[in-house]
């Protein structure tokens, strides 16, 4: 792989791989830190690399291991894999919404979904990633992915709505 | 397609990525009107943190750490040349293959003796028969 392939076809992800880094790290600096780093080492397996029938998923997969093991090492006792930012915020309120809180709410209830589902809704909703880059992380089938995404949507959707209602007055 | 319809394709898992583009612009009002719109507002918070990732730096890195590369594999080709041509001039020295064909000087001296010798032998001239004067079974008289 030139470094001109690589640049569009690794560097180029670079902008979807920031949010993903920072919502397993929590901190802007490990984040670019760990986007550099697998930068900096899928570059240096870009033969293996350019033989990967799933470029896209392999890039997302090598930097999800990557931030995993960054939080090995900064909180050996405390590992959390699918780290979500915790801000704080778990007291949700649709007036904190309305305050650019919405995340903070959303990742609270995220958070207490199960596992796989949260981890698809993570990567694809919040990550931005394609069906087939999620297939490639978490080796699951396209088809088993739409249905835990649907599943997970529905679960945030009803709990969104009963906060929402709560804030409104509309629910007791 | 309806907000409506891209909505239900959302929750059952059916969207792709163009329609759900559309659906997070058309979601994107704030504040949030209901709990949809909650939702598509926390995700294009969500996306929208780029955190000053810039792509020319990372891309000027890779450069970087591809010239070092470059460097440190011209150096190491040079180092292995040297060794090289060092092996080779002190192989030569040591294990000339002239010097395999060169006797020592004991040698050498045998050699040149014993050709010596056999020209001394060769130009030896053959003792001339002496001549007989008398002769019994007790004396031999003869010249030379």
């Amino acid at each position: 792989m030139t470094q001109k392939e690589f640049n569009i076809q690794v560097v180029a992800l670079s902008s979807r791989m920031f949010p993903m880094a920072l919502r397993l790290l929590n901190n802007n600096e490990d984040a670019r830190d760990a986007v550099q780093d697998v930068l900096v080492k899928l570059w240096n397996q870009r033969r293996k690399l350019k033989k990967h029938d799933n470029i896209n998923g392999y890039v997302f997969l090598t930097l999800r291991n990557h931030c995993l093991d960054m939080l090995k090492k900064l909180r050996p006792l405390n590992l959390d894999h699918t780290s979500i930012p915790d801000s704080g915020h778990n007291n949700s309120s649709s007036s904190k919404a309305e305050n650019g809180e919405a995340l903070s709410i959303v990742m609270a209830i995220a958070r207490k979904l199960p596992e796989v589902q949260r981890e698809v809704f993570m990567l694809k909703d919040m990550d931005g990633l394609e069906y087939t880059e999620i297939a490639e992380i978490l080796d699951l089938k396209e088809s088993h992915i739409r249905v835990l995404l649907s599943r997970a949507r529905k679960e945030i959707r009803a709990k969104l709505q009963k906060i929402y209602d709560y804030e409104k007055g509309t629910v007791a | 397609m309806k907000k409506e319809q891209l909505l239900d394709k959302y929750y059952s898992g059916e969207i792709e990525t163009p329609e759900f583009e559309i659906l997070r612009e058309e979601m994107s009002s704030t504040p949030p009107k209901d709990a949809d719109e909650l939702l598509f507002n926390a995700i294009n918070q969500h996306r929208h943190l780029q955190g000053g990732i810039n792509e020319q730096e990372l891309i000027t890195s890779i450069e970087t750490i591809q010239f070092r590369e470059k460097r440190h594999k011209r150096i190491r080709l040079l180092r292995y040349a040297a060794s090289l041509l060092v092996l080779l001039t002190v192989g030569t020295l040591i294990f000339n293959p002239g010097s395999k064909n060169q006797l020592s000087t004991d040698e050498q001296f045998d050699i040149i003796a014993s050709s010596l010798l056999q020209v001394s032998q060769e130009m030896e001239l053959p003792e001339p028969a002496p001549q007989i004067l008398y002769e019994d079974d007790n004396i031999v008289i003869y010249v030379e």
